[in-house]
Order: structure tokens, then C-alpha cells, then sequence
């Protein structure tokens, strides 16, 4: 039995009603879900894409039966359960498949359900980058915009430096001052491979945008130019999770 | 999905139950060897002084009858027990023998004897039941007396005999029955209170016989599958009941559809799981001296037709079934698959409420969109 094979025997102990198959390179995991979070039941109809090189690569999700409407949180035809960093954290927390459907596809579900009998969205991040930038505020436990860009400018630099000055102006050490709130996923090995900087390019333009940041150029690092430039070589490369 | 599942288990339903022994059969199969069991046990006969009991075993007593595929009959199982005589009081021959001449000195009986078995005697009721009765004793050299093992009993063989072989042979198919009907106990319960409920009467008015767990249908139907898929080729190599229903059982957790638990049992079965040192084994719960797979490791003939087998089930079940687009094409391959004509699908009807599975918030996640 292979990794998800194995894997898949603990998610049916839980979800009696997904069963796979095997497509060219990938395993589909499909089937209802019945589900009672947060006491919002509902059931759903949906398809999980496990490509062969999971768990690197995290699972894409769908629906089968249209019940949520593809302009609601979806990329294409895929579920977008939660910002890029927040499906990271969350799956790489536990990288199994219960894991993913228990914590990221069922309250994406239910999130739906919640907001379909009450009209409410205020419990979803506004969408592109100022939902992003909104998660990393709460990640570091910061107001300011320009702030939390900045904390995010260090992890993408990958050049966290304890004894600096804090970026909020302080004039404390970082170590002392904001640098708590990002030192763990500094120290983490598993944001390693983690894609900060599609973020950090999001968000710089959408600061850009709001009149935040006045010179770009104050921003564009060394590891950015690169960056886009590898993008312009290969521009089908998808902004996935 | 669910509506699938829920449709294939239907259909599965209906075809394990016209797989089963249909409830006048069992009662007569049962006034049939209570029968017996006063003949053999009749006062002033030699016999009696030993107190012989004769009990069903095997699929007859667990519940997993499937009428064989190419005759009308059914094979009824049994043991007959003296639990008065002591090893060193008899011989393996010496107890084959009393049992066999006490069916003798029945003129009935007499005419139904099969010739003798290897290990049983057989009474033959032409196209009704083919009876194997297993003449047997205490096993009086039990280490350990819990439920699983209290039962065990000391068998003849008719090879050993021949062979001056005085070891006797072990078994213990009520120690099976217990452990098999404890790993379906809580559904069992279930199952039987939604009979009651259905034909208005109270759970305790309901006899076992009559309720049948998805543990036992699923049994029920991969055995069948097998028989059709041996039916034509390579079919002295196929896997015995035994293997069938013990690895069932062990795989079984509970599922409240015929189809899930078939689902589950295929899909989480695997040969590495088959193998400890390097040889396959499957023990018997109740004797785990005891190797179902014994016969594997001296022919690999027969794994690999067992695993044939699997693959073959697997395909069906847990792969062609659930792509088919409408109920009619489902209900074509089970059909097929199970040797019934292709039209043939009248699902049952099931009575199922999904769960809707509990998960507490812990993350607080919010959906998000790209632009």
C-alpha cells in the first residue's frame, strides 16, 4: 500500500461515503461528505485531485454537483479553501488527507452552508491580496499594513537577523520586538518550501495601489527581480496554493 | 455517491438474500439434525452415556450461507460432540466409528451415509441438504479457558489413522463463531431492533436467524463472486470459505451497507498484511496454531489464484460499479459479476440516515479567493 492508499483507509473510517480512483497521474477522491460543523449541517458533492507527487503537492478540490456557485471562492473550478499560507499551515501542520478534509474542505463547505441560509460573508477573507495581507496581520499579530508587509519582506528575503532594528520603528532589536511573531516561521522547517514571495508581490502591488507605498523601488529586492523574471520565462506556472 | 452506494447495497441485498437459505430450509435443516442429535443421543444407547450434542458450524451458523452454484442443495455443517468421552478412553477410529455405526443402526439414516469422509460422516437428503457431521471430543489440553477457547475440541482424520498418526487433530468452530459474532455485535443489535421495528414486534420475538449484518451479506456476496469467478476455470484452486470470511470479518469496522463493507474489506486487504516470516499466514482466531493459509505456503498456486481473485472483486466493486452512469448499468454489472441474469435488480429497499460527521472548529478558517 502506498502513502495515500494508506491514507485513504483512515479517511473512509471517518467520511463512509468518498471512494477513489485512479486517473493517468493522479488519484480522485470523490464522494459526499455529510458533515456537522459548528452545527451547520450540510452534505456536499465533491472531488479531491491527489497528484502523484502528494503530499509535496496539496490537493486540489471541487464540487460535482454545482451546488456553490464557481464565483465563490474558486480558482477555475477549484475550491480556494483558505489563502495560500493558511492551506500551507494548516496541511503541513499534519499531512494527511483527513487532516485536509477535516480541517480545510469541511469548513470551506461549511462556510458556504453558513453563508447561503444567512447572507453573511463577513466570515471570509475579502478576496486577492487584501485577504492575504489580512491573514498575515493576524498571523503576526499586527495592525499596520505597511508593517506586516515588511515582517513578510524578511521571510521572503529569507534574512532574518535578530539584532536589526524592528521594522515598526521601535528602535528595538527585532529579536525583542515584532520578531517573535515570525521567528517561529523562521525557525520551521516545513515553510522551507513555502512560496512567500507570490504573496509578498501581491500584496507590494496592492500597497502600491492604495498609496501605501509610495517607491516600489524601496522593495524590489535582488530575489524579486529573479523572481519575476522566472515567472516571464515560464508564464503558464499557476499561482496555486 | 450516496445515492449509489446506497442503490448498489439495494441491489446487493436482494441478491445475497436469494443467496441464503430461505427460512423454510433452515427450519427444516434444523428439525433435521435435532433429529439426529435425539438418535445419536437416545437412552441406553452406547452413545448416550457419552451425552453427544450436535451443533451447527461453519457459514450454517454464522449466518454466510451461500446455496452452492452449481447444485440445489445446501451444505449443512455440524458437530457432534461427546463431552463425556476422554482422550485416553478412544481412538480416533474408535470414536469415528461409534458415531458412524449409531447412524447405522437407523435404517433412515442408513440409506442417507454417504461413504466415509476424511473427517465427517455425510448424510445426503437428495436436493435438499448435504449434512457433514463431525464426530468430536473435548480438548482436554486447553491453556487458556477464556470464551474464545473453552470450546475446543479433538477431531478424527481418517489419513492420521490409516497413517497410525494418534495425534488428534484440533478445532474449535464454536470459539470461531463466538469471535465472529462479536466483531459484528453492535450492528447485529442495530440491525435486529430496526427488524423488530419493521414487523411490529419486540426485539426479543426476533430470532437471529432472521437478521443479517453487512458484515454477513458482504460474506455472503464475495463468496459468490467467487464461485462464479472459479465456476468455469482454475477451480480447485479456490480460496476457501474460511479465508473469505475470516479476513471479512477482520477488515469489517462497522459499516452499515453491504456495499461499504464489501468496499472497505477489497480496498484495505493487501498481501503484505497475509505474510509474517516470510510464509502467508491466516490464523484462526479461536486456534492461532491454526494457519488457514497453511496450504499457500506449500503451493503458491493457490495465493495467486486468491489474489486473482481479489483483483477481479476489486475491479467490480470498488472500481466499475461506482463509474456507471445510471442504476440500470449498475445494476447489469452486479448481476453479471454474481452469475444472475443481467436484468435481474430489484433493489431493496434500505432504510439508511447518513451520519453527518461532527468536526469542532479549531482552525477558524476563512475561504479565500485570488482577485
Amino acid at each position: 500500500m502506498n502513502l495515500v492508499e494508506r491514507q485513504f483507509v483512515d479517511l473512509r473510517k471517518k467520511y463512509q461515503y468518498l471512494y477513489k480512483r485512479n486517473d493517468q497521474s493522479s488519484t480522485i477522491i470523490t464522494g459526499t461528505i455529510f458533515f456537522d460543523y459548528n452545527n451547520i449541517k450540510d452534505e456536499y458533492e465533491i472531488e479531491i485531485n491527489v497528484t502523484t507527487n502528494y503530499p509535496k503537492t496539496i490537493p486540489l478540490v471541487c464540487e460535482t454537483k454545482g451546488k456553490i456557485p464557481k464565483d465563490w471562492h474558486h480558482n477555475g473550478k477549484y475550491f480556494c479553501l483558505e489563502t495560500p499560507f493558511r492551506v500551507w499551515v494548516i496541511f503541513r501542520k499534519q499531512e494527511t488527507l483527513l487532516n485536509f478534509v477535516d480541517n480545510l474542505i469541511v469548513p470551506y463547505l461549511a462556510s458556504y452552508s453558513y453563508f447561503k441560509n444567512t447572507g453573511d460573508s463577513s466570515k471570509e477573507h475579502p478576496h486577492g491580496a487584501r485577504g492575504v495581507l489580512d491573514d498575515y496581520k493576524k498571523c503576526f499579530n499586527v495592525k499596520d499594513d505597511l508593517l506586516a508587509f515588511k515582517l513578510l519582506r524578511i521571510l521572503t528575503e529569507g534574512d532574518y537577523r535578530g539584532h536589526v532594528s524592528c521594522p515598526c520603528g521601535s528602535g528595538e532589536n527585532l529579536r525583542k520586538c515584532h520578531g517573535k511573531c515570525i521567528h517561529t516561521i523562521v525557525l520551521d522547517d516545513r515553510f522551507k518550501d513555502f512560496d512567500f514571495m507570490q504573496d509578498y508581490l501581491r500584496i507590494g502591488i496592492l500597497l502600491k495601489d492604495d498609496n501605501i507605498i509610495f517607491d516600489p523601488s524601496e522593495y524590489t529586492t535582488k530575489k524579486v527581480l529573479n523572481y519575476l523574471e522566472r515567472i516571464k520565462k515560464n508564464p503558464r506556472q499557476k499561482w496555486g496554493y | 455517491m450516496y445515492e449509489k452506494a446506497i442503490y448498489i447495497s439495494g441491489v446487493l441485498n436482494s441478491l445475497a438474500e436469494d443467496l441464503d437459505i430461505p427460512e423454510s430450509k433452515y427450519l427444516e435443516a434444523k428439525k433435521r439434525y435435532e433429529a439426529v442429535g435425539d438418535w445419536l443421543g437416545k437412552e441406553g444407547t452406547v452413545l448416550s452415556r457419552y451425552i453427544p450434542e450436535i451443533y451447527p458450524q461453519g457459514s450454517f451458523c454464522l449466518g454466510t450461507v451461500v446455496k452452492p452454484i452449481d447444485r440445489d442443495v445446501y451444505d449443512i455443517d455440524l458437530v457432534c460432540f461427546l463431552s463425556e468421552l476422554q482422550k485416553e478412553n478412544t481412538t480416533q477410529a474408535g470414536l469415528k466409528q461409534m458415531v458412524g455405526d449409531r447412524l447405522k443402526e437407523n435404517d433412515r439414516y442408513k440409506k442417507l451415509l454417504d461413504k466415509e469422509g476424511r473427517r465427517c460422516w455425510t448424510l445426503e437428503y437428495a436436493n435438499e441438504f448435504h449434512m457433514d457431521i463431525l464426530p468430536s471430543i473435548a480438548d482436554d489440553e486447553l491453556l487458556t479457558r477464556d470464551v474464545l477457547h473453552k470450546d475446543a475440541i479433538l477431531i478424527t482424520d481418517k489419513k492420521k489413522i490409516e497413517n497410525g498418526d494418534a495425534n488428534w487433530p484440533k478445532s474449535n468452530p464454536k470459539g470461531y463463531a463466538t469471535w465472529f459474532l462479536a466483531k459484528q455485535a453492535d450492528i447485529f443489535q442495530t440491525f435486529k431492533k430496526e427488524l423488530a421495528e419493521s414487523i411490529e414486534k419486540n426485539v426479543e420475538d426476533v430470532p437471529d436467524y432472521k437478521v443479517r449484518t453487512p458484515l454477513q451479506r458482504a460474506i455472503q456476496i464475495l463468496k459468490r463472486h467467487r464461485d462464479v469467478f472459479f465456476l468455469n476455470n482454475n477451480k480447485e484452486n479456490k480460496p476457501i470459505s474460511i479465508i473469505i470470511t475470516t479476513l471479512s470479518a477482520n477488515l469489517y469496522s462497522g459499516q452499515d451497507n453491504v456495499f461499504n463493507a464489501i468496499y472497505d474489506i477489497l480496498n484495505n486487504l493487501n498481501k503484505e498484511m497475509l505474510i509474517r516470516e516470510e510464509r502467508y499466514y491466516i490464523p484462526n482466531p479461536a486456534n492461532l496454531d491454526e494457519n488457514f493459509a497453511d496450504k499457500w505456503n506449500e503451493n503458491p498456486v493457490l495465493s495467486k489464484a486468491f489474489f486473482n481473485w481479489v483483483n477481479n472483486a476489486k475491479n467490480v466493486f470498488c472500481d466499475n460499479v461506482l463509474q456507471k452512469k445510471n442504476e440500470m448499468e449498475m445494476g447489469k454489472v452486479l448481476n453479471e459479476s454474481l452469475g444472475f441474469p443481467i436484468d435481474k435488480k430489484v433493489p431493496q429497499e434500505i432504510k439508511s440516515t447518513p451520519v453527518y460527521i461532527k468536526t469542532n472548529n479549531r482552525q477558524n478558517t476563512q475561504p479565500w479567493q485570488d482577485k
